[in-house]
């Protein structure tokens, strides 16, 4: 791959280069990132009729995701046109509306809130672990990673627990399925349409029979003196699951084949759990799996680049938690790092709602692991493959360990 | 040593939290961080220049 520059525009083209889609992205994330940075902090990209900017500087990304009145979230995707954009409530929303639905987001994920569930979620983490321990092996993608937030999740927004297996089939049909398996993703397409009349029914029934979740209290939350509209209700539930799954699912394969592969930071991490907390932001930083975008509201000159109105900016948050001028030895992996900085949950007024959840998630799975699992390695002969568009993650991770207790 | 919160920046990380607990509190309502003692104590400096250097925000900052 080799960038090409114009007289014209200094800043270096990557032709047809689609991060979503290149197959050495997908063989190398995140490392790639590093050899992209080489010879500029930003390039641009041509795969789309319009400009696609490639910010990979921890400031300039820092930049975008605070100034919402330059770099707008209405669209997210740097490739879809804007009118393809489906409306996540409220991730696709700028301030001043952003905020009205955040605030009734924020204290059902708070610091405090997740602190409070925590035990809840040792619960659950430890029930999935058991439920393998004995056989000596585990697919940690399907068998923990998959179901682990999910739960928890559904927990919290109040969905039936008896009725998870069939929510999980139309959340995995919807989130995992191929293009090639569904080109037309009409697959998908059905799998959102149960979801949607799932949870429609949710709504209905908690404006009945009120619970203490988060579903009912979003029946009776008001917004500019109204109720929220069941459109609301939906995209924000939508919203919800799709950021707080695969993500938490996503960082998990990181951090387990990371640790299936180092059994120095095995044992440290099993012998002093205090050190957990560090090393899940060393992990967050490392392994950063979200690649996110803006549209380029104003015309503006930034980090170098002509901007128009209607360009793409691309934030992989892989690329800023490796920036050089950061942190020194930002390309290695230490898990013992004194001091950390990454934007894996973003900034501004987006950044992420479900933070302080995910990092308590990621932490107990850690510690209650190694409790119970402290040593296991990769299957031999497995083949690992991931994706990388939007969130990555590894499809695949076939883990075995002895079992002789 | 003082340390000072820009409000309009911080959006709750709560990373400053996390290190130095002693010396940040977060807003019920808005989440936000707020310090707790109105100079740093000379044995909480170190993980006070933490905080402020980890904020991906860049919303701390210390005098002097």
């Amino acid at each position: 791959m080799s960038k090409t520059s114009e007289a014209s525009n200094p800043v270096p083209l990557f032709p047809h280069f689609n991060h979503e889609n290149d197959s050495a992205m997908a063989r190398e994330y995140p490392a790639i990132w590093d050899v992209l940075r080489h010879d500029s902090r930003v390039f641009r990209g041509d795969a789309s009729g319009w400009e696609v900017w490639y910010l990979l500087g921890f400031d300039d990304q820092r930049e975008v995701f605070q100034k919402s009145e330059i770099f707008s979230s209405r669209v997210v995707s740097p490739f879809i046109q804007e009118k393809d954009q489906p409306p996540w409530i409220p991730l696709t929303l700028d301030p001043p509306e952003h905020q009205k639905y955040r605030r009734l987001l924020n204290p059902w994920f708070s610091e405090a809130t997740a602190k409070e569930i925590t035990p809840r979620v040792r619960e659950r983490c430890v029930e999935l672990i058991e439920s393998f321990r004995a056989a000596g092996r585990c697919d940690l993608v399907t068998d923990f990673a998959r179901l682990y937030p999910t739960h928890i999740f559904m927990k919290i927004m109040g969905l039936p627990v008896e009725e998870s297996g069939k929510f999980l089939g139309w959340i995995d049909e919807l989130m995992h399925t191929s293009d090639a398996a569904d080109p037309d993703r009409s697959l998908r397409l059905r799998a959102q349409q149960e979801i949607a009349r799932y949870l429609g029914e949710l709504i209905n029934l908690r404006r009945k029979d009120p619970r203490d979740d988060l579903v009912t209290y979003l029946t009776r939350a008001t917004l500019d003196d109204r109720p929220l509209t069941d459109m609301e209700l939906l995209s924000i539930s939508f919203l919800l699951y799709m950021a707080g799954l695969d993500t938490v699912a996503g960082m998990l394969t990181y951090i387990f084949r990371h640790l299936a592969e180092n059994p120095g930071h095995r044992a440290k991490l099993g012998e002093h759990p205090e050190s957990i907390p560090d090393a899940v932001e060393e992990f967050l930083r490392y392994y950063a799996i979200v690649t996110t975008a803006r549209v380029v509201a104003r015309d503006v000159e930034f980090a170098g680049c002509p901007m128009r109105v209607g360009d793409r900016v691309v934030l992989p948050t892989a690329a800023s938690g490796r920036d050089p001028g950061q942190l020194a030895d930002a390309g290695k992996f230490m898990i013992d790092r004194p001091q950390n900085r990454h934007l894996s949950f973003g900034a501004g007024p987006h950044r992420c709602l479900g933070s302080h959840l995910a990092r308590v998630e990621l932490s107990v799975a850690i510690e209650e692991w190694h409790r119970r699992i402290p040593d296991y390695r990769i299957e031999p002969g497995a083949k690992i493959t991931q994706h990388v568009a939007g969130v990555a993650g590894l499809d695949t991770l076939p883990l075995v360990w002895e079992t002789n207790r | 040593m003082r340390v000072m919160v820009d409000l309009a920046r911080c959006q709750g990380h709560a990373r400053c939290r996390a290190i130095c607990p002693e010396l940040f509190e977060l807003d019920e309502i808005d989440q936000k961080s707020h310090v707790k003692l109105p100079t740093v104590p000379l044995e909480l400096e170190g993980r006070a220049k933490r905080a402020v250097n980890e904020c991906p925000e860049s919303a701390l900052s210390l005098d002097p």
